[in-house]
Order: C-alpha cells, then structure tokens, then sequence
C-alpha cells in the first residue's frame, strides 16, 4: 500500500524539507529593529544606548538560527527521512528515525540555545578587570516555580511507572510490552528524570557564567541576554517534561477498559501536551521579564538569609 | 556597586577587593544586612583564583566588616566593628598606608597633595 502512495509520501517528505529550510532562512536573517526594540523593552532595557544593543542584536540572532537548525535537524529526521523512506523502499522506516519524534525537536532546540550561549564570549581582556558585587541567584533570572514545576512533572513521570508496570491497571502481556518496550514507562520516567536534572544543572551553570561588568548598563544588557537563554532553555526542557507526562498518562489511558475513567485520563493526557506547548512558548519566549537584581534597584540592598 | 581590579597594579588583588569592598561599606553604598556574591562567583567574574577573593573576604570578616553565614552566604554586618574592637587596627592602619604611599609615590604624586587628597576621601566617607 505504501507503494500504492508514493506521491503522497514524496509530497510530505518534500513539504517537511520546504518547512525546515524556510525556518533556517528565515532564522538567519538579522533582526529587526522593531524586534529588538520589543526585546529592550521587555527586559527593561529602555534607554540603553544603541551601540550597547548591537552585540545583543547579534547574539540574539545567533542563538535563533542555533536554536532554529537545532530543532530543524531532527524535525527534518523524523518527519521528511521517514516519508521519504516510504516513498521509495515501503513501510515501516528503519527503527531509529522512530526515536526523532516532537521530544527531539525541543531537544534539538535547546541543544541550540546552549551552543549559542556557549559559543557567546565575555571576554576579560584588558588591565582593568570588573565586577558587580551582587549575587547572582537563579531566581533572578527564572520564575522558581518552572523549576519546582519541572521537578514535579518528572516526578509524576516516575510515580506512574509502577502503575503501569505492576498495578492492578495493566494486564500481563502487556505489562511486559510496557516495561521492555523502548517506548515504555520506564524509559519515559527516565527521559524525564535526566531531562529535569540535566536541563536544571544547565541553567544554574548559564547563571554562574563569568560576568564581566564594565558598567551598569553592560551589566543589564548582559543579564538580559543571560536571562533570554535561561528562559530558553528552561522553556524547552519542561516542554520535553511534560510531554513525556502525557506519553506516560496516555500509556494509562490505553491499559484502561473505558468509560468516563478512561475519558478523563485521555484528556489528562492531551492537558499535558497543550501545558508542554504552553511551557514552550510561554516560558520560553517571556514577553516581559527583568531581572530582579538589575542595579539601581537591588544593590546594596539587604540580602535574605 | 562594581568592583574594578588592576592586573598592572602593585597592589595585590586581594587588597584592592578589601580596600573597595570596606570603603562600599563605610560610605553607605553597601547597606548593612547586603549580601555578597560567592567566592566562586566573585573570583569568575573577575578571572581571578578562589583564594584571592577568599583571602579578601577572610579579612574583611577579621574586620568586622562582613560576617559569613556559612551555606547561606557573606552578609554585610550589620553593626560594623569598632575601633576597640580591633586591638590590630593600628597595624592595619600603619598597612594602609603603606601601599597608599606606595602608590601616590608610583604615581609622581606630590607628597602634600596625596596627604590632601586622602584627607578628602576620608571626609567624604564621614559625611
């Protein structure tokens, strides 16, 4: 049947191609000033000089196309690969390219966002070295609640292992197929896990970043960008969370009989994935956040035991 | 609130951190009760070794300038230390000055306007 519908898969592979190319270039194309006017302002960066803004502007256009070629390569894997695979040798596609599914793509993205990062310089060159006496905590730069949030979502990841693996829920043959399956509960707790932990451990490490401080405004600036990517990254990591949540409260959902238990789990499960898009692109890409120890507010103030 | 660090300076690292951070202190900049940024954090921002900005740290505590709380971090004190609460501040004093002259000297400085200069900065942190 496959064969049958070549053109049809040919046509998919070609339209993922088209998409993820339009992405790049769109990507790589500078910002525009009303965009980082909007960035500024957001960040409480008004009245910042503009020649204090163009480093930011390259940088944040840098980190969109890491993070844009990031999320595009697995994309581009997981959708186009396999289509393209079916239209020319028949179904099913090879076995790893079922592992490049939309927990990839946000993989891919925020692999981009700590390569643009991290490929960002401060450099401390020169004989005058400076720094601003202010803790840098990662409250400031992040609400405490997407990491509380995060810990809680894996956490649910894990406490439904047992459910499906040995409760009353799952018949046995299928208790087998969940537990040793490579999709099963156990290897999505894990995904969870290690994604909190390590997403966590990489934004506390973007926050101790060394922070070179000429002066005041190139310390706003600076942490505006940091904050950018904190976000980003923290954005993408509870969106890889929660939607592995919604795998695992879907796998409950299949091993339910039916009736209204199982409707309300199933939309449970769909909750989860429209809080992962939420996550995404609200947690990710905030409208409005200034860091809270931004100088003129926060210095020198007492500190909380 | 920005500390600066001269690599070029005679003056050792740690001194220049003491002397700013005390000064921050004494002329109100740096509020009682304010929090510190870690020695790791301090010590990277600058490119500077851990010690360096530990040693500092240790003598400002010996000050009575700051006072560790251990895992919750380096506070400024909130009543700084006196005078004779200090039985080294005359060693320290003789100290100070010492790298003060230093500098004025390395700087050309002519010996009376390095004296008002100085005199000036201490009726500064007064007011």
């Amino acid at each position: 049947m496959a064969r049958d519908l070549w053109w049809a898969f040919a046509a998919l592979a070609v339209a993922c191609l088209w998409l993820a190319v339009a992405a790049v270039l769109a990507a790589r194309r500078p910002l525009e000033p009303a965009a980082l006017a909007a960035w500024a302002s957001g960040h409480g960066l008004e009245g910042v000089a503009d020649r204090r803004l163009e480093p930011a502007a390259r940088y944040l256009r840098r980190s969109r196309l890491s993070r844009t070629v990031g999320g595009a390569v697995p994309f581009v894997a997981g959708t186009a690969t396999p289509a393209l695979w079916a239209a020319t040798r028949g179904l099913p596609a090879p076995w790893p390219l079922a592992l490049f599914g939309a927990r990839s793509w946000l993989a891919g993205y925020l692999a981009g966002v700590l390569v643009a990062e991290y490929r960002w310089a401060r450099p401390r060159t020169g004989v005058v070295r400076s720094a601003a006496l202010v803790p840098r905590r990662l409250g400031d730069y992040l609400p405490v609640r997407v990491v509380a949030g995060m810990r809680l979502a894996a956490l649910a990841t894990v406490a439904l292992v047992p459910l499906l693996a040995w409760g009353p829920l799952t018949p046995a043959p299928v208790r087998e197929l969940v537990v040793g399956g490579r999709g099963g509960a156990l290897a999505t707790a894990a995904l969870a896990v290690a994604v909190a932990a390590a997403v966590e451990l990489a934004v506390r490490r973007l926050v101790g970043r060394p922070q070179p401080a000429a002066d005041p405004e190139a310390l706003a600036v600076d942490d505006a960008l940091r904050s950018t990517s904190v976000h980003a990254v923290a954005g993408a990591g509870l969106a890889i969370v929660l939607l592995s949540l919604s795998v695992q409260v879907g796998l409950v959902a299949a091993n339910l009989g039916g009736g209204p238990g199982r409707t309300a789990v199933v939309a449970l499960s769909w909750a989860c994935a429209a809080a992962a898009l939420a996550a995404w692109i609200r947690v990710g890409h905030p409208r409005r956040w200034t860091v809270r120890r931004v100088l003129a507010r926060d210095a020198g103030r007492p500190g909380r035991a | 609130m920005i500390l600066h660090l001269r690599t070029d300076s005679p003056v050792p690292p740690y001194e220049q951190l003491r002397a700013q951070v005390a000064t921050m202190v004494a002329s109100g900049v740096l509020a009682p009760g304010a929090r510190l940024p870690t020695i790791r954090q301090l010590a990277s921002d600058l490119g500077v070794a851990g010690g360096t900005v530990s040693r500092a740290y240790r003598e400002l505590e010996r000050d009575g300038v700051i006072t560790g709380r251990g895992r919750h971090g380096t506070f400024v004190r909130e009543r700084p230390a006196t005078a004779a609460h200090r039985p080294d501040l005359g060693a320290r004093l003789e100290e100070a000055a010492r790298w003060f002259a230093v500098q004025a000297s390395q700087l050309g400085a002519d010996p009376s306007i390095a004296l008002d200069r100085a005199r000036h900065a201490l009726d500064a942190i007064a007011r």
